[in-house]
């Protein structure tokens, strides 16, 4: 039986694959990055731990434990990584979450440069009203789901920014909720043997370096054109959710803040 | 310093484990931000980091007064075991208001022990046990078994003696306000029955006199004697069934019918007694 199922979910561009690569990259550790989103044309949904690890080529080993990294692209993504996490625990394995934040706006810019250089897939390459009501839409919808199953298991709340700002402490953090001690190699994202990839290239451009980009300038233009825009406020109110409060307030704060705000703003 | 009292008991409890010193120690949380000399600090053992509950006198108190609260109890610790790290005793000079739990003298090293880990674990340094590492409970038991009562009683002496001294080398160096706070089962003087056990109860060894030595140089003592402690059913916080958090491979000698059963941490209730006590006796300081 392992040690544990933890689930990382957060906002497309939002530091996933850069977080997932740093948990991975201990020896006890094995990860399994967008299982839902890398085969949505199959229409790939199996959320059965022990059907999925077979799927994944995972033993069932004791003494380590899965991290699966998803993000909230697609509604069924975030469904899908909840009820494998609910499989794990109707086993008795210990289930957890880390929810990954990030300046969403910062997040939108990175989609914007991410569809245009990295992806095949040609969609909102354009920064356009319609283009940013659209990621709006997809990250409120996503973080709906999210709060609604967040607190049943248990949960780590952590910004990119604030990963970013400090890696060290910010990993010890997460990797305590499975629980392992940090290793010194995790800093470096250095993959465990056989360690797989998958995710954002951009975060293996990087290499081993943990930087963050300061985007602060174009956000501000970016709010400023965006004047009027109808989910500008749930925006702003995410913004400082993730860079005031996700680092200072305890995590259940944080969660039940980004739950009234995404109830609020249902829309 | 590490997660094993998360390791063990996530099940019941998410402690919520935070870090300072890149990762090299880790604190009861929710996480905090201090900054400054303006918060309170706790400093103890697993009755301070609040061992099977939800809401450590340390949260609660820190609430009550609106101010930052840190959580520095560690399992099994002593006060050398703060006294040898530099982040800690830097974060217990710069506080605003400092409580001292009761911590047991048995995690003190002093005669024939060194104590090693947080301080839980004694290490023999001498005699046809040297080198050999045991639990403090089991130390001391060896210790009168195969050394004799007049060794046992000569190793109390010196750790009774070496802990009125840490304590003074510890609050000698902060300038903050200090409080000691008795937290106990057992009142003053009822925890050196050595009957039963080789180290009595909770905090282990340590006397009436020994508190009136470290009291000379606090601000005050706070009594929370809470003799009326009942068996805590460990319960897992998602299922609601019971959880035998002392499971037989990692427990074996532990009873069967206590694997889901807390006997010896301060239990919620009691938590919630010393949050009134240290509310009460700490308001004056704190306004």
């Amino acid at each position: 039986m392992r040690d544990a199922v933890i689930g990382l979910i957060g906002l497309p561009r939002s530091g996933t694959t850069l977080i997932h690569r740093a948990m991975a990259a201990h020896a006890r550790v094995d990860g399994v990055i967008e299982p839902y989103q890398t085969r949505r044309a199959s229409g790939y949904g199996i959320t059965a731990l022990a059907d999925f690890l077979a799927d994944h080529n995972i033993a069932a080993d004791p003494g380590r434990a899965l991290v699966v990294k998803e993000t909230t692209t697609r509604a069924v993504n975030a469904q899908h990584l909840f009820e494998l996490l609910g499989s794990a625990q109707s086993l008795g394995i210990y289930a957890g979450l880390v929810i990954i934040l990030r300046c969403p706006f910062a997040a939108y810019l990175s989609q914007i440069e991410a569809a245009r250089e990295l992806w095949t897939e040609k969609k909102l390459t354009e920064q356009s009203a319609a283009a940013f009501d659209a990621f709006a839409q997809v990250a409120r919808n996503g973080l709906r789901e999210v709060v609604t199953r967040a607190r049943r298991q248990h949960y780590r709340i952590i910004s990119y920014e604030q990963f970013c700002a400090a890696p060290d402490t910010e990993l010890a953090r997460l990797m305590a909720l499975i629980p392992y001690p940090m290793q010194p190699q995790q800093l470096a994202l250095a993959p465990a043997e056989g360690g797989r990839r998958g995710g954002d290239p951009k975060s293996y451009q990087k290499g081993s370096e943990i930087i963050r980009m300061d985007r602060a300038g174009q956000v501000a233009e970016l709010a400023h054109e965006l004047r009027g825009q109808p989910l500008l406020p749930f925006f702003h109110e995410l913004h400082h959710l993730c860079l005031e409060e996700a680092c200072r307030l305890p995590d259940a704060a944080v969660l039940d803040h980004l739950t009234e705000m995404v109830l609020r703003r249902g829309g | 310093m590490g997660i094993g009292y998360q390791a063990l008991d996530r099940k019941v409890v998410d402690y919520d484990m935070w870090f300072l010193d890149g990762g090299r120690i880790g604190l009861r949380g929710p996480r905090v931000r201090f900054e400054g000399t303006d918060y309170l600090c706790f400093i103890g053992a697993a009755q301070t980091f609040g061992r099977f509950v939800a809401r450590p006198f340390a949260m609660q108190v820190g609430r009550v007064f609106g101010r930052t609260s840190l959580n520095l109890g560690f399992s099994g610790a002593g006060p050398e075991f703060f006294l040898g790290n530099a982040t800690l005793m830097d974060i217990i000079r710069n506080a605003a208001v400092l409580v001292v739990q009761s911590m047991s003298a048995r995690s003190v090293s002093a005669g024939i022990f060194r104590v090693a880990g947080n301080n839980g674990v004694a290490v023999f340094l001498e005699g046809p046990r040297r080198g050999q590492s045991l639990l403090a409970q089991q130390a001391y038991a060896a210790l009168r078994r195969d050394y004799g009562e007049q060794r046992y009683r000569e190793q109390i002496a010196a750790v009774q003696a070496q802990w009125v001294a840490l304590h003074r080398e510890l609050l000698g160096q902060t300038k903050a306000r200090t409080y000691f706070l008795w937290l106990s089962e057992k009142k003053m003087g009822e925890n050196l029955d050595l009957s039963r056990s080789p180290v009595g109860a909770f905090p282990h060894f340590v006397t009436r006199e020994m508190v009136g030595e470290v009291a000379r140089l606090c601000d005050g003592v706070f009594d929370a004697t809470f003799e009326a402690m009942r068996p805590q059913p460990l319960v897992n916080d998602r299922t609601g069934e019971l959880e035998a958090v002392f499971a037989a491979d990692k427990f074996p000698d532990r009873p069967n019918a206590l694997r889901a059963l807390n006997t010896y941490y301060a239990t919620q209730e009691m938590h919630d007694f010393a949050t009134g006590v240290l509310a009460r006796g700490l308001a004056r300081a704190i306004a």
